[in-house]
């Protein structure tokens, strides 16, 4: 299950709206649903004491958990402390990861999951309008090299520390379609266990810029030939041995809690392994950092909300 | 002179923390900025910080009452094309 304790975000991604005016929204992460760490705890103990198959919590928003970095750690701590077999993970935007890598690491960290959309601050510039960098706004391609770095930095911290990393990539035709390639590439040969992309996600309804500015998702084909070329098999698994099955497995554990009511079209039987691994952590695609928590219909879907890890 | 936030704010706490002067404080409907702690951060920093993290644009006014991120300056969506999205929209 996740718990929305973290609000603030520091950086703007253009599908992302941080401000949704749509009456009929109850996306998971919105206001009513922000919970203090206290509560967070309250609820994460009283879930896992009826729910046995509540074996891991995460944070994933609704802004970035490491942009709220006391109300993050401090739930990890005390979680740490009185449900010591719940396992934690966490998603993020990375800009501030380097600095919280070791803080994170001193509780139950399963895993990481970064949300990696290039390497290129000149694609970057296209996807970012601005980050929160040393108590300034930075925007453009200035403001996207300094995440990306920081991005990087953080994905090695981990792996060199032997935390399993994650890394979460939107597809955004035109932008980046090409450039995940490349993404892959470098994240996998860093360490990263499985790279996950999923579909950008854009109405006008959402208010976000792609949205408004009418640029499309991916097609189903061209989403399905992306991914294959990133090959969603994890790599670095080396603390847990690795079967398929008991990646499967492991991977289920993760937001498959049955206090949270995310979409699961398809299922889990048959030959579409890889598609597991994908659905169990990325929960049938969703966007970064944006929600697309998605009800099956496409209702909504690319505010914001918190199911990414 | 202090900085006032106004309807628009969404709640996001992000520049609570970051006010070197503790003048923010939660509140209903939305946060507000003590006038009476509030320095526009100067001395601490170059760029006043509640500004500076605010995702909303036009929700932090200016000592002199002027939204410090005016529309399309942080989502770099025009607001023409906002405004004839949302018309579009509401007739739907």
């Amino acid at each position: 299950m996740h718990v929305a304790v973290a609000p603030a975000c520091n950086i703007q991604c253009h599908y992302c709206n941080r401000k949704y005016d749509c009456a009929n929204e109850s996306r998971p992460g919105v206001v009513s649903e922000l919970l203090t760490p206290d509560q967070a705890v309250r609820k994460v103990t009283a879930v896992a004491a009826n729910i046995p198959q509540m074996t891991v919590l995460g944070i994933a928003g609704p802004g970035d958990p490491l942009a709220n970095r006391e109300r993050t750690l401090s739930t990890f701590r005390e979680l740490t402390e009185k449900a010591p077999d719940i396992k934690l993970c966490v998603s993020t935007n990375g800009l501030t990861l380097p600095d919280v890598v070791d803080e994170l690491c001193e509780h139950n960290i399963d895993h990481v999951t970064i949300t990696v959309n290039c390497v290129d601050p000149e694609v970057g510039a296209k996807i970012y309008s601005w980050i929160f960098w040393k108590n300034r706004r930075i925007k453009g391609v200035k403001g996207a090299k300094i995440l990306i770095e920081q991005q990087q930095k953080g994905l090695e911290m981990l792996v060199e520390r032997g935390v399993l990393v994650k890394v979460n990539s939107v597809m955004i035709p035109g932008v980046n379609d090409e450039h995940l390639k490349e993404v892959s590439r470098i994240v996998k040969a860093k360490g990263a266990f499985l790279h996950n992309v999923m579909p950008l996600i854009a109405e006008a309804e959402h208010g976000t810029f792609y949205g408004l500015m009418g640029q499309r998702g991916p097609t189903h084909d061209e989403l399905r030939a992306l991914q294959g070329e990133c090959d969603a098999r994890p790599f670095h698994r080396p603390a847990q041995g690795g079967s398929l099955l008991f990646r499967r497995r492991y991977l289920r554990g993760c937001g498959d809690g049955a206090a949270e009511d995310h979409p699961r079209p398809g299922g889990l039987r048959g030959g579409a392994l890889r598609e597991d691994w994908v659905r169990a952590l990325g929960h049938a695609g969703g966007c970064g950092h944006c929600a697309q928590w998605g009800a099956p219909d496409g209702t909504h879907r690319g505010g914001r909300g918190g199911c990414l890890s | 002179m202090a900085f006032k936030i106004i309807e628009g704010c969404v709640n996001c706490w992000a520049c609570e923390p970051l006010c070197p002067s503790q003048a923010i404080f939660e509140s209903k409907p939305h946060f507000m900025i003590d006038a009476k702690k509030c320095t526009e951060c100067e001395g601490d920093y170059l760029d006043a910080q509640c500004a500076s993290i605010c995702p909303i644009e036009g929700a932090v006014l200016d000592g002199f009452g002027v939204p410090t991120n005016p529309p399309g300056s942080l989502t770099g969506i025009p607001p023409e094309r906002l405004a004839s999205a949302m018309a579009e929209i509401q007739v739907r």
